[in-house]
């Protein structure tokens, strides 16, 4: 079967003073029809920078070195720019952390919905109606009035389901939401991903969910990759996962996260940072320097995704197996 | 716990913004960003204070630190109203109160070197000479697990992790006793998260501190707290031990905050989602400030405020019908 979204060995490479580093390397995943796929890692680790390759905003200083970006079967990266933007927000949307400064402020907001809906051909009384058809959808009460009402009069929580709107206006076979509840209070977060997950189940729209949190993506995702300095080191059902981690990584992750069991002992915690993109050792695994179970092979060569029981992990030693 | 006096005290504390209207300066408003707050800490506890934005949670943390005073009510130091402490109490005072910002990347002076930050509070409330001053900073970069290599570092070399303990040495350079850490994690990623809790519990136990521990982020506040406080559109709603608030919340919006919070263990728990946003403080709602999003709201809910109930040894609560709440 064809899958919706296939990447197969993406290599992101960013400029630095002259020198190339690799931020993204052999990234490889797919996600299909009506999925719900979370994306995890720390600050630093590629997540993002995955998300804006698949839609073609990598930065300037960025380029696909290699690899394929596969949607619906065509290769994105062979795409030009002009091809790209009949693709974006029509077939392929983001939504971004920040709603205050993803909106104009000096557009009335239902005018900003109905002009994703514009660039993608169609009449004006049509846009307007999509848009308040829309915004119905993600619960935006008296969308009548809202309509013509500015970012800077709207919630936190209001201005991220305004942006939601825009995305899901030409109704999208992917939504890309980057973070899109890291700038929201708990309640507001809990309403959001309960949006997202009901807007998943009514449109059937696959969703490829960015988050920091692995709380969050426990509630809405049904498969996990996690991420960990420009590779993937594990990816695998949620509950899988989460219960039984394969990867050091996810194993210290998840041990250095406070839970009630943990009050009154202190928590693990993984020594050292996140290495800076141009510090990075290549041909080693990414994990090695604060790995709680680094061999010396782990600093010989950088260890393959390999596949086990429809779970995959990029570690020597992961399941015992080579133990 | 009553029998012990507390260390730092907050009675009816009340604060007030006042807002200008730009198209008519006459027209002036004010919001009751805390509303007569009162609470007590004890010496060595560690007090959580969660809620979300807006809530009036930063600015308790503020007027406890002494960064201003409040509209109305007393705070007291070691059973002494501030108001009635001679300008050599207060300075002493200031010595023992101490705040950790959220932002380590704003909370630094970009243009003075690690040293220069970390040595500042003994050059302004010591009279120690230069060598004796750098011995103690050497000695406090040590103990927050800092290289002494940093010292003549710049803010802007070292990782948010790193500038947070640079924050909480300055803090912690003058014996302080009461430290107000305002989401001293929030900015952190999760592995670096808790390298600096496991600092902040440690620096606790070993000196002797006593904290308000400020957070959003709930799985925190009740790793770190002894007691926590619940606050909404500025009121304290429910207050209490950590087992008692988070086991058995009585307040119908400690419930909806418990139950939306995200966790990465697997539980059977009830969730409830709450419809609509917190108002705002410009337009407060009337009687209980909760009615408006409250699945349990009567009639009665939106005519006067309730008062704090007594539930249990040390817990309290703001809700009418915080009693009948425990035995469903």
């Amino acid at each position: 079967m064809e899958h919706l979204l296939d990447v197969e060995g993406l290599t992101v490479e960013i400029r630095i003073r002259g020198h190339a580093y690799r931020a993204l390397d052999s990234v490889g995943f797919r996600l299909d029809r009506g999925e719900i796929v979370g994306l995890v890692g720390e600050s630093g680790c590629g997540k993002s920078l995955t998300a804006l390759s698949v839609i073609g905003l990598l930065p300037e200083a960025a380029r696909v070195g290699a690899g394929e970006i596969r949607f619906r079967g065509a290769d994105l990266v062979e795409w030009t720019e002009a091809r790209m933007c009949g693709l974006r927000g029509k077939d392929i949307s983001i939504v971004f952390q920040e709603p205050m400064t993803a909106l104009n402020p000096l557009m009335p907001v239902g005018r900003q919905i109905a002009e994703a809906f514009l660039q993608h051909g169609g009449s004006k009384s049509e846009a307007r109606a999509a848009a308040l058809r829309v915004m119905k959808q993600v619960g935006l009460s008296r969308p009548d009035s809202l309509y013509w009402e500015f970012p800077h009069q709207l919630s936190g929580g209001m201005k991220q389901r305004v942006v939601i709107a825009m995305a899901l206006i030409n109704r999208p076979a992917l939504l890309i939401a980057d973070e899109p509840t890291t700038a929201l209070d708990v309640t507001i977060q809990y309403q959001i991903l309960e949006l997202i997950k009901q807007l998943n189940r009514s449109l059937s729209t696959a969703v490829l969910l960015i988050s920091h949190d692995l709380g969050v993506v426990r509630e809405v995702c049904s498969r996990v990759i996690v991420m960990y300095a420009g590779f993937i080191v594990e990816e695998g059902g949620v509950g899988e996962v989460l219960r039984r981690p394969l990867h050091p990584y996810t194993r210290q992750l998840l041990e250095s996260i406070p839970t009630p069991q943990k009050r009154g002992r202190p928590l693990y915690t993984i020594p050292g940072v996140v290495a800076a993109l141009d510090q990075r050792p290549a041909g080693v695994c990414p994990f090695c320097d604060r790995c709680a179970r680094a061999r010396p092979r782990c600093r010989e060569a950088v260890p393959r995704l390999t596949e086990q029981n429809g779970r995959k992990v990029r570690c020597f030693f992961a399941g015992g197996g080579a133990e | 716990m009553s029998e012990r006096q507390p260390l730092i005290e907050l009675v009816n504390v009340s604060k007030e913004y006042r807002i200008r209207n730009r198209s008519n300066p006459f027209l002036k408003r004010s919001i009751r960003a805390v509303d007569g707050l009162s609470l007590a800490i004890c010496p060595g506890e560690v007090f959580g204070l969660v809620g979300e934005s807006g809530c009036g949670k930063s600015t308790t943390g503020q007027m406890l630190a002494g960064i201003f005073p409040p509209s109305s009510g007393e705070i007291r130091y070691r059973g002494k109203s501030v108001k009635q402490m001679t300008a050599e109490e207060k300075r002493a005072m200031r010595r023992e109160i101490q705040i950790v910002l959220q932002d380590p990347y704003a909370s630094l002076n970009p243009k003075r070197r690690i040293g220069w930050i970390v040595e500042e509070p003994l050059v302004i409330h010591t009279k120690l000479d230069r060598r004796e001053r750098r011995k103690r900073v050497e000695e406090m970069m040590e103990t927050v697990g800092l290289d002494a290599g940093y010292l003549s570092a710049f803010p802007h070399e070292l990782s948010g992790g790193q500038r947070q303990r640079v924050n909480i040495a300055a803090a912690l350079m003058l014996d302080s006793k009461f430290l107000v850490a305002d989401e001293p994690v929030s900015a952190l990623d999760v592995s670096i998260q808790s390298q600096i809790l496991n600092l902040l519990k440690s620096l606790k136990e070993t000196r002797n501190l006593t904290y308000l521990f400020i957070s959003h982020d709930l799985n925190v506040v009740q790793y770190m707290s002894d007691r926590i406080g619940v606050m909404y559109l500025g009121r304290l709603v429910e207050c209490g031990g950590v087992e008692d608030v988070y086991g058995d919340p009585r307040h119908p919006y400690t419930r909806a905050l418990l139950s939306a919070v995200p966790s990465v263990a697997e539980s059977a728990r009830k969730r409830i989602l709450l419809s609509g946003e917190v108002p705002s403080l410009l337009d407060p709602p009337s009687g209980c400030a909760f009615h408006t999003r409250c699945s349990r709201a009567a009639p009665v809910c939106a005519q006067a405020a309730p008062e704090m109930k007594q539930i249990g040894d040390g817990h309290w609560a703001r809700c009418r019908f915080a009693e009948e709440t425990g035995k469903e």
